[in-house]
């Protein structure tokens, strides 16, 4: 453990993503811009990005993606799940690097997991937590055997669409909403992943 | 999509660690229904024995125990105490292990890990650190020696669970209930030796003294060699107390007990503690500004019964 902390690269909080799997994992977020503001998105595969669907709904024609380069190129929605909070948006351009997309099936309860998004407005921000539980949250209308990461990691307006990414990198969630204040809400990457090849 | 496997580094072997810590420490985490719609936690410490937040049991009778598996177990109440919010349970048929205690006490800035089963099957689980460790603090119930303070996220329900270190040894029992909803744990060797009372004798024998009192300087005029400051004037003497019997009056001041001295209410308070009751011990005073020792017998607090 004392190894660990040792290595966290400052700025990145007690226990911080290594700096060279930070660097791979921001080029493949982007920043969602909707006529209602702003959030997260993950470069799934070329050209396609995940976002959550309450994140576009109602997007004009003026949906954008930002990359962390800066570079912005025009979005559409491709395809939209209001029942698992997905949308899926075709992006014009390339050079928007994927995503590595781990399994969420292989998470444990206890295990480091890593925000990134733009909470509050704050530009490719990471925040540390473990997951707390899988499963749905009471009242949260996710219950009822819908699938769902639920951590400690610390969520804002901004980080919606973004990834909870695990200690190796790779994601395995959709940032997606908080409850009460302090419990963080995830669709499961394999929830995703599921719902793209059925999208094809 | 590809999945690039990435070399193992130390992040990895810590979040590893801290996802077989709470894994071990899971099945020794309960799930206690004892109010209506809420679950709290408890912690196995004794075979058949769960230690769970005294807050979290409205009733005292139809007390139940969930584990991981098997079906929802009948619990018997055995003892509580609102001064350090424990109370035990016994249940039969636990086939449970008991939590394995920490070795070393907790140390401020420790990672750390609250873990409790409000939900039933799966444990639940937040990440932070030690924020503070202190005592003595005064709670709903009373008095409690010492306690510890984390920013891990108390999820409802985490009341009775573990705070754990990243071995999976048990720091301290969570709960929200000691002080205005705070985080907070009872260290677990102070919560383990509590709870090992309560099972034996069903509750907490607390000191008793039997006095007002509230701080004062002493001029230095009238301090001595080795009096302090500071003591305690005593403005009330219960009437049939310890303190009455052993001949404290009102006016005196109180300067030390036992060795000890005494700054304040709960400084005297924490003097009294379970293992001075029914102990003779030597009080020393300034009565008319000159020293005097008297010898009074440490009394148990009358109980408050149950609430």
């Amino acid at each position: 453990m004392t190894a660990a902390l040792l290595a966290a690269p400052p700025g990145t909080g007690l226990v911080g993503l290594p700096p060279e799997i930070l660097a791979r994992v921001r080029a493949s977020i982007v920043r969602v811009q909707a006529a209602r503001g702003g959030a997260a998105g993950v470069v799934w595969r070329p050209g396609a990005v995940v976002t959550n669907y309450h994140v576009v709904a109602g997007a004009g024609p003026g949906l954008r993606v930002v990359s962390a380069d800066g570079r912005a190129r025009a979005a559409r929605v491709r395809d939209a799940s209001r029942r698992l909070d997905l949308a899926l948006l075709a992006v014009e351009g390339d050079g928007l690097a994927p995503a590595p997309i781990g399994r969420s099936a292989r998470l444990r309860v206890g295990e480091l997991v890593f925000a990134i998004g733009h909470p509050w407005g704050e530009p490719w921000a990471v925040t540390a937590g473990v997951v707390s539980a899988f499963g749905g949250a009471p009242g949260s209308g996710r219950d009822g055997g819908a699938a769902v990461i639920r951590s400690d990691v610390r969520l804002a307006p901004g980080n919606s669409g973004g990834p909870l990414v695990d200690a190796r990198g790779q994601v395995v969630g959709v940032n997606a909403m908080v409850v009460g204040g302090d419990l963080a809400l995830a669709i499961p990457s394999d929830v995703v992943r599921r719902w793209l090849a059925r999208d094809g | 999509m590809t999945t690039t496997p990435e070399a193992p580094h130390a992040l990895t072997a810590l979040s590893d660690q801290l996802a077989d810590a709470v894994e071990q420490v899971g099945p020794a985490v309960v799930q206690v229904d004892g109010r209506p719609r809420r679950p709290s936690s408890g912690v196995v410490f004794a075979p058949g024995l769960v230690l769970a937040a005294d807050h979290a049991l409205e009733r005292e009778h139809d007390l139940t125990v969930e584990t991981a598996c098997g079906p929802s177990l009948p619990a018997e109440l055995v003892g509580r105490d609102p001064a350090s919010d424990l109370a035990v349970l016994r249940v039969p048929g636990l086939a449970a292990p008991p939590a394995r205690e920490a070795a070393t006490p907790a140390r401020v800035g420790q990672l750390v890990l609250a873990v409790g089963r409000p939900g039933g099957r799966a444990v639940m689980a937040s990440l932070g650190i030690v924020s503070a460790a202190g005592g003595p603090l005064r709670t709903r119930g009373g008095l409690l020696d010492r306690y510890l303070q984390t920013d891990a996220t108390p999820y409802p329900g985490f009341s009775g669970g573990a705070l754990i270190d990243a071995s999976g040894a048990v720091l301290g029992l969570l709960t929200t209930g000691l002080a205005g909803g705070a985080a907070l744990a009872v260290p677990v060797e102070l919560a383990w030796r509590l709870a090992e009372t309560l099972a034996r004798q069903g509750q907490v024998p607390r000191g008793w003294l039997g006095v007002g009192s509230q701080p004062v300087r002493i001029p230095a005029a009238q301090r001595r060699a080795g009096v302090a400051e500071a003591g305690l004037l005593v403005v009330e003497v219960a009437p049939g107390s310890p303190a009455e019997a052993g001949g404290l009056l009102l006016g005196d001041v109180l300067v030390a007990v036992d060795g000890q001295p005494v700054h304040d209410p709960d400084g005297l308070q924490a003097l009294l503690g379970g293992d001075r009751v029914g102990r003779t011990v030597a009080v020393e005073i300034l009565r008319g500004g000159a020293p005097l020792r008297l010898a009074v017998t440490i009394g148990q607090r009358p109980s408050r019964g149950p609430r």
